[in-house]
């Protein structure tokens, strides 16, 4: 799975590289069009279990 | 005594974007539509209010370099935003409160407003939306 979140460029919106919350009425596809931020796609997926490799020598 | 207040550093976000530096003008209208309630036997009109129908003007002076006055209208013409207008840039407070509009209709952006020896400056404004004076820090 994954999500969206924003992260800053233009230091006329916040501090560049910071994570950008959008308040109630911003019109965040304009911002990203402008530049001002971009917007970054996160995997909030679990990490899968990886299978255990022995690496003991062999005898 | 009246105190006057001179302003002289005010705030101007638009879309979240601080765009102070390229403004020189700014007002925010707090407007309700009259409506006339008058009746017989009255001698002077009298109204109620009606809808909200609120307004901010700013002049900006106009560029086109990245992350400026063009960038940042360019898109947004034809959508609703958020303008914030509050008198300096302390905290919001009762003292300096964030006048701000939420959901202000752009109609219309004048791209170029060239004349011989000026400096390019564009009115434009925002109608509609919701009105709030944010006074939370």
């Amino acid at each position: 799975m994954t999500d969206v979140e924003y992260r800053i460029v233009s230091h006329r919106v916040g501090e560049p590289g910071s994570l950008f919350v959008p308040k109630q009425g911003i019109n965040v596809e304009a911002l990203v069009a402008g530049g001002f931020i971009v917007a970054v796609t996160v995997s909030t997926a679990t990490p899968s279990k990886r299978r255990k490799v022995n690496t003991a020598p062999e005898e | 005594m009246a105190t006057n207040q001179y302003l002289s550093n005010p705030v101007v976000k638009i879309n979240a974007v601080d765009l102070t530096g390229f403004c020189t003008a700014a007002s925010v209208i707090q407007r309700f539509e009259p409506l006339d309630n008058t009746t017989f036997g009255q001698t002077d009109r009298s109204y109620v209010k009606g809808l909200g129908d609120h307004e901010a003007t700013v002049t900006l002076l106009l560029t086109y370099a990245a992350s400026e006055t063009y960038a940042t209208l360019a898109t947004l013409v034809g959508t609703t935003t958020t303008v914030v207008v509050k008198p300096t840039s302390a905290a919001d407070s009762a003292t300096n409160p964030g006048f701000t509009l939420t959901g202000a209709l752009l109609a219309e952006l004048p791209v170029i407003n060239a004349s011989l020896g000026e400096l390019q400056t564009v009115d434009i404004v925002f109608q509609g939306g919701v009105y709030s004076a944010d006074v939370t820090p």
